[in-house]
C-alpha cells in the first residue's frame, strides 16, 4: 500500500472516531437532560418536607402540591413516600423516608393525577388526588397576585419564572413584566427574551388560560 | 513494507490503543460528572430538613407543646413533657436504622435541661435556635431552645 492511501485511511478512521465520541457524549447529555429523575427526586423531597410541616400543624389541615404531576404515581406509607412512573421497575423508584410521632399514620396512593394533596385528619396524613380546579377558576399554581395584580409562576430551576396578569377581561403573560403577550401567542415579542418560547410547564398554563379565560373577581 | 513503514504502523497501533482507552475513560468520566451535577440539582440543604422536622417540638402537643385540652399554644415547651420518653414518641428513627438520619440534642438555655434522641452520638453538624415559652408550675417563662443537629453517620 502506498503512503498516500495509508494516510487517507488513517484520516478517515480518525474522523470516524471523533464523530463517534461526539455522538456518545451528546447521547449521554441528552439522556440525562431528558430524564425525569430530578423531577421525581424533587417531588419526593418536597412531599416529605410537606409531611414534616403537617406534623407540626396542630389540628387538621390540607395542602396541595403546586406542581403538575400527571406523569408520576405516588405511594405514601407510614414511613416513606415513593415516586415512580407507571411500568417502571421498583429499583428505579425514588423513595424518601420520614418519621411520624407515635399514634400517627400516613397512607394513600395516587396514580397519574394532575395534582396531589396531603390532608391531615386527626393524626392521619392522607395522600390523595386534589379536587379538579373548576374551569372558571384561576389555577392554584399561580398563587396569589402581588399588589399590582401580577401573578408569578416559577416552573423550576431550569425555567425562567413567568408573570401573568388579567387585563381587559383576558390574560396576558410576560417573562420580564415589561413586554406583555396575549395568551393567544406562545412567543415573546420584545425585550431580552425576544422570539423565545416559554418552558413546557408554562406553555400548559398559557393554553389553560387561553382555553378557559378564568375571570378575576373585582378586576 | 520497509522497516520505516512497519515502525510507523506499529506506532499508530499503539497510539490508538492508548487513545481508545483514554477516550473511554473520558466518556465515562463525563457521564459521572453529569450524574453528579444532576444529583446536586435535587439536593435539599440539611438545615432546611432539620428545621422542618424540629417544628414539631414546639407546635405539636404530642411532642412538647403546651396545650389546654384541645387548644395548643404554639412556640411553647411544657416542662412536664420535656423528657426523652416523649422525645422518642415524637421523633423515632428506629425504622431508618437510627444513625442514618437526623438525631437531635435539645437543650433549654436558661435551665440547662437537656434531652437527646436515642441514636445521638455527639457529632453535631449545626445548631438551630428557637425562642420559646417554657411552661413551669408557676407559669410561662421565656427561654431559648437550642437544637444540636447530628446528620447521617456512615453510608
Amino acid at each position: 500500500m502506498n503512503k498516500k492511501a495509508a494516510s487517507v485511511i488513517m484520516i478517515t478512521f480518525e474522523i470516524l472516531v471523533v464523530l463517534l465520541v461526539v455522538y456518545m457524549t451528546v447521547s449521554i447529555g441528552k439522556a440525562y437532560g431528558e430524564s425525569d429523575q430530578v423531577t421525581k427526586i424533587n417531588a419526593a423531597e418536597e412531599l416529605r418536607m410537606m409531611i414534616d410541616t403537617l406534623v407540626a400543624v396542630p389540628g387538621d389541615a390540607i395542602v396541595s402540591y403546586p406542581q403538575e404531576v400527571s406523569k408520576f404515581s405516588f405511594i405514601l406509607t407510614r414511613g416513606s413516600i415513593s415516586v415512580f412512573k407507571k411500568g417502571e421497575e421498583e429499583n428505579v423508584w425514588i423513595v424518601t423516608t420520614f418519621f411520624l410521632p407515635e399514634n400517627y399514620d400516613a397512607q394513600g396512593t395516587v396514580l397519574e393525577a394532575n395534582y396531589v394533596c396531603l390532608e391531615k385528619l386527626n393524626k392521619k396524613i392522607i395522600l390523595k388526588k386534589c379536587m379538579e380546579v373548576a374551569d372558571n377558576k384561576v389555577p392554584p399554581q399561580l398563587g396569589s397576585p402581588d399588589d399590582t395584580g401580577i401573578y408569578t409562576y416559577d416552573a423550576g430551576v431550569l425555567a425562567t419564572p413567568l408573570y401573568y396578569r388579567y387585563q381587559d377581561k383576558s390574560w396576558e403573560w410576560s417573562p420580564d413584566k415589561s413586554y406583555w403577550m396575549s395568551v393567544n401567542t406562545m412567543v415573546v415579542t420584545g425585550g431580552k427574551f425576544d422570539k423565545q418560547k416559554p418552558a413546557q410547564e408554562n406553555i400548559k398554563l398559557i393554553r389553560y388560560l387561553q382555553k378557559y379565560n378564568p375571570p378575576i373577581e373585582n378586576e | 513494507m520497509n522497516k520505516k513503514a512497519q515502525f510507523a504502523a506499529a506506532r499508530k497501533t499503539i497510539y490508538w490503543m492508548i487513545a481508545g482507552l483514554v477516550i473511554t475513560l473520558v466518556v465515562i468520566g463525563f457521564a459521572m460528572v453529569i450524574a453528579s451535577y444532576r444529583n446536586n440539582l435535587a439536593k435539599v440543604p440539611p438545615e432546611i430538613r432539620a428545621e422542618l422536622i424540629s417544628l414539631r417540638f414546639t407546635s405539636n402537643p404530642d411532642c412538647f407543646a403546651y396545650n389546654i385540652s384541645d387548644k395548643v399554644i404554639l412556640g411553647t415547651i411544657d416542662l412536664v413533657k420535656f423528657n426523652e420518653e416523649t422525645l422518642l414518641k415524637c421523633y423515632s428513627t428506629a425504622s431508618a436504622g437510627g444513625i442514618k438520619t437526623f438525631n437531635f440534642r435539645l437543650k433549654l438555655e436558661s435551665s440547662g435541661e437537656e434531652i437527646t434522641t436515642d441514636k445521638y452520638a455527639n457529632v453535631d453538624k449545626f445548631t438551630i435556635f428557637k425562642e420559646v415559652l417554657v411552661k413551669r408550675q408557676t407559669g410561662l417563662f421565656k427561654d431559648r431552645l437550642i437544637i444540636y443537629v447530628q446528620e447521617k453517620i456512615g453510608t
